[in-house]
């Protein structure tokens, strides 16, 4: 008896000891508690839902009734989307992925079948009868990754910082991806799906100790949805983006500051965590898109690589530079479908693209084949089609220039200039081709008479109605997939040969397939921006389309197979979008606020 | 009664956090014990050495592993792990590191602080760059990089001065360094699978190479020099471009195979009939007239030359 006393009493002080210790190393405050709760019980409630309609379904649930369950269930999963996509990415794509095969670069001809939610959603709401077998395969996926995020779940270690960090991450991803219909694209539940994601937040904030200013604002954004969430169609974005969920980012900003909870130290990331909102001036790190060891702020070595730029000895001929395709006064483009190969009188394979921006994309060429610019330039020049230049030869007639060698020493302390510097110091000047002070950037910093009613409206259809803004991204506008923008994606449009629509034909350049041998990737092209695009005439990699109204009806027709090619694998849905032509027209007018051919010029070098 | 719940609730936590006094059972003996977790480990964070998390499900690795000073072996195989977290630089007496079969995109610019590293294994990611730090590790005799996205190296790659295994099978390399040709104690270099349309002549600098593979590339020629690289065991060139074969590859005395099925090569070299300490030699798949293969074949008896 005694001796039992004696343990507990033992027991008792070293736990108290080993608290203390244990206190002291990992200290674990209010806050991060009550967010493991929540953590803890949403997951148990997103898991709960979904076992719940495996039993309706075992028990033969119709149609409506699954519905209901798989709204249910989304909403759960919304109220922790923050912290799966931020703590277990995979589980998160395992359990709201896109409905988009994949494989393994080890495995190309394998495919990795996607899961979860938007897999599920096409077997709920298909208008066919409910095929019960696949609806049952998909919910056990579900099941599965959400019981994985459960078990997982118990050991993230939640800290202020990354609370705060995957919350701003999550806003980022309710205005980019949540309000256009990217990941719910059937049910079209995604503005009440907003609502269930900023109750989250709002609850997840009010765990912070004078957070007021943050959920006033939040409590307004939250209005605003609930008065409009039955509208579709009609739904402000561009309000809703710049009054409500910016000015929310900032006060964030603000909070982290003034309580001094550190931003999280992420060098790996395009948008780091110490900025503003997702539009603030200078946004996007462009060293995460560079190779290590780039330098980003040498003056001496971009204007090296303007003057390498304009060099026609960096072809085989002397007869070509860069900007012979690339023309500055274009926005970097030549306004031809496609320029000439040197090999053979023929046509070059692909279209110009603008160099504006490129270097703000994680892959370069319609592709995809290369990472980085500076591979790109090597890519180029090697090419006999494009430029057909001989490193050696380049190195030595360059070294016999007098006024070149200037420049060179000026950037390098090298004796001659050596294949790599080249590649180097154009990269470094492509680098400086920024535009991302456009009538929108403006509009979203603030200034609300930047943009006209009809580009508003066109924004508003941009990421809505025609879903444009599913596949480009806010505020790159191209397949660079937020919030972590590193992966590009690349879809099948059914892009056709020529503008001819009474008898279009497509085109049958196989795209990304050509890299890397996976199937699905058949016909599939990088998500090219819309930035410029006002001014960068004709369209595609093809250089197909000649105006932006052929583009836009093109879309509105539903791509290629709205214009009747058997393209089962089309990624771009296939229905029309029924825009009216004003909607046309509104579009286009925002589409011309997008242009900023003028900011790369006031990069003094 | 009120001290009591709390106190259980005390002692639960503390149990789930792993505290060794009250879960320390036996001994462990930190030398040969494999630890599975990284709480596991922690509980003997001074002396556990071996950790290994293979094919555990994991998607991300806690920042506590930099607590773990003593690790030398770290297996994450086979997870989904998209990056490595800063602190993992402070294990500074890791020796081998596996990370096989993961989402890697890119590296911490911290892993310079693994000076006693000798083997890392990173094939199958999606990497395409590599940290500057790592080439500050002075140990690394074995780097595998296969099955990644590496269209370029850092010319850094030739500050690796003890490298031996250099394994970059299956990128999409369009172009190599000339700097790669300071790797004086590489023996094995793998570069099949990638897109180079040539090899700069400085790797005729990499005096221990034993096996050079070159498989499935867009090689249209072989360094001219290639005799200089003495150590040379074996070639692998099958499925490229070439059209010859360079005179002074008869200046290779420990060649044993050469592999150069489906080439464009007409003629062989002259000197090819006297390399009689030749065991394999493969040409199937080139347009060599079979009076050819015929003399050659009576010229080398004791070489397996497939035709
Ligand atoms: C003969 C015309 C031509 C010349 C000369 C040329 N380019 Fe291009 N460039 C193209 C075409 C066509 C593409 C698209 C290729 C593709 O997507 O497959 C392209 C693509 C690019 C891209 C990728 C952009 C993106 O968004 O994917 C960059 C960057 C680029 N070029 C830079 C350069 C640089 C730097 C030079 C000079 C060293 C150069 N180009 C010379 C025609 C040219
Ligand atoms: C399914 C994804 C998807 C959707 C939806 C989509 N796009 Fe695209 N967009 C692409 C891809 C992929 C390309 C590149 C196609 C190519 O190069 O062949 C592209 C190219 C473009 C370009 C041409 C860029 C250039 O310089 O050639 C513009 C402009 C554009 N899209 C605007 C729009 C508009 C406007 C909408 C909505 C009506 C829209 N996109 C909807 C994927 C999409």
């Amino acid at each position: 008896m005694k001796h039992q006393l004696k343990t507990k009493v033992l027991l008792f002080t070293s736990a108290v000891v080993a608290l203390a210790a244990g206190m002291s190393a990992n200290k674990k405050s209010e806050i991060e508690t009550q967010v493991k709760r929540y953590y803890d019980l949403n997951v148990d409630s997103l898991n709960s839902s979904v076992q719940q309609m495996q039993q309706h379904l075992a028990t033969g649930a119709g149609q409506a009734s699954l519905q209901e369950d798989f709204k249910k269930a989304r909403v759960y999963y919304k109220r922790i989307e923050a912290f799966v996509e931020y703590h277990l990415p995979e589980s998160a794509l395992k359990i709201n992925g896109p409905n988009l095969v994949e494989s393994e670069p080890s495995l190309p001809e394998e495919p990795i079948l996607p899961t979860g939610f938007q897999v599920l959603e096409e077997v709920v709401y298909s208008e066919e009868p409910l095929d019960r077998q696949a609806a049952k395969m998909e919910t056990d996926g579900l099941a599965f990754a959400c019981n994985r995020a459960k078990v997982l779940g118990a050991n993230i270690e939640f800290t202020e910082t990354n609370i705060l960090d995957a919350l701003k991450l999550n806003l980022y991803r309710l205005i980019t991806k949540g309000i256009s219909g990217f990941d719910a694209p059937v049910a079209l539940n995604s503005l009440p799906e907003a609502i269930a994601s900023l109750e989250a937040t709002q609850k997840l904030f009010n765990y912070f100790p004078q957070s007021g200013e943050l959920l006033k604002i939040t409590t307004a954004a939250l209005q605003y949805l609930q008065e409009h969430q039955g509208d579709f169609d009609g739904f402000d974005r561009a309000t809703f983006i710049a009054d409500y969920i910016n000015p929310l980012c900032v006060l964030v900003y603000d909070y982290q500051l003034a309580h001094k909870i550190p931003f999280a130290q992420a060098p790996n990331r395009a948008i780091p965590a110490n900025i503003p909102h997702l539009f603030s001036p200078g946004a996007i790190d462009l060293s995460f898109y560079a190779p290590a060891g780039a330098e980003l702020n040498s003056k001496e070595l971009a204007a090296l690589g303007k003057i390498l730029f304009e060099d026609k000895r960096l072809s085989v001929a002397n007869n070509r530079s860069c900007a012979t395709c690339h023309i500055p006064s274009k926005a970097f483009t030549d306004g031809l479908a496609l320029n000439e190969s040197l090999v053979g009188g023929k046509k070059l394979m692909r279209n110009t693209p603008s160099l504006i921006n490129a270097a703000y994309q994680p892959v370069q060429f319609s592709d995809s084949r290369i990472t980085f610019l500076e591979d790109q330039v090597h890519a180029v020049i090697a090419n006999p089609e494009e430029m057909g230049g001989k490193f050696e030869q380049i190195q030595s007639l360059l070294a016999k220039d007098k006024a070149f060698m200037k420049s060179y020493k000026a950037a390098f302390s090298g004796k001659k200039p050596g294949a790599d510097e080249v590649k180097k110091a154009l990269a470094a000047y492509v680098r400086t081709l920024s535009g991302f002070n456009s009538s929108f950037d403006r509009f979203m910093q603030g200034d609300k008479t930047a943009m006209t009613a009809e580009q508003l409206n066109g924004f508003n259809l941009f990421m809505g109605k025609a879903k444009c803004g599913t596949c480009h991204f806010m505020p790159t506008f191209t397949g660079a997939a937020p919030p972590y923008y590193e992966k590009m994606e690349s879809e099948v449009l059914g892009v056709p040969q020529s503008n001819d629509t009474i008898n279009p034909k497509m085109d049958l350049d196989s795209g990304k397939y050509h890299v890397y041998g996976m199937p699905h990737h058949l016909y599939s092209f990088k998500t090219a921006t819309v930035r410029n695009a006002a001014v960068t005439a004709p369209y595609m990699h093809n250089g197909s389309l000649k105006t932006l109204r052929e583009l836009i009806d093109f879309y509105n027709r539903g791509g290629g197979q709205g214009l009747g090619f058997e393209l089962e694998h089309q990624t771009l849905p296939g229905d029309p979008l029924l825009l009216t032509e004003q909607e046309k027209k509104n579009i286009e007018a925002f589409i011309g606020a997008l242009t900023d051919t003028v900011s790369y010029k006031k990069i003094q070098f | 009664m009120k001290l009591n719940i709390k106190m259980s609730v005390v002692i639960a936590f503390l149990l789930t956090k792993g505290y060794s006094a009250f879960t320390q059972e036996g001994k462990i003996d930190c030398a040969a014990h494999v630890f599975k977790t990284i709480p596991e480990a922690l509980e003997y964070k001074d002396c556990a050495t071996k950790l290994s998390m293979r094919v555990a499900k994991i998607e991300r690795v806690s920042e506590q592993i930099g607590n773990l000073k003593a690790i030398t072996y770290l297996d994450l195989k086979s997870n989904s792990l998209r990056e490595l977290p800063a602190s993992i630089g402070a294990l500074s007496k890791l020796e081998q590191v596996i990370i096989s079969e993961n989402h890697l995109k890119s590296l911490p610019e911290t892993i310079e602080g693994w000076q006693s590293v000798r083997f890392m294994q990173l094939d199958n990611n999606s990497l395409s760059d590599l940290p500057l730090g790592l080439f500050k590790l002075k140990k690394l005799n074995t780097l595998d990089l296969s099955w990644n996205n590496f269209a370029s190296l850092n010319s850094r790659i030739g500050s690796l001065g003890q490298l031996k295994i250099l394994d970059l099978n299956h990128n999409s390399l369009l172009v190599l360094p000339k700097e790669i040709g300071k790797l004086k104690a590489l023996q094995e270099m793998d570069l099949s699978f990638n897109k180079l349309k040539a090899i700069p002549d400085e790797v005729i600098r990499m005096s221990s190479l034993k096996r050079l593979a070159l498989a499935n590339n867009e090689l249209e020629q072989l360094p001219r020099n290639i005799g200089k690289l003495k150590k040379l065991k074996s070639i692998i060139v099958t499925n490229n471009k070439l059209t010859q074969l360079p005179e002074s590859i008869s200046a290779l005395k420990e060649l044993e195979s050469i592999y150069l099925s489906y080439n464009q090569i007409g003629k062989l070299p002259a000197a090819l009939y006297k390399m009689s300490h030749l065991r394999n030699l493969v040409l199937v798949g080139n347009p060599i007239p079979a009076a050819e293969v015929k003399a050659l074949k009576q010229a080398l008896p004791n070489t397996n030359i497939v035709f």
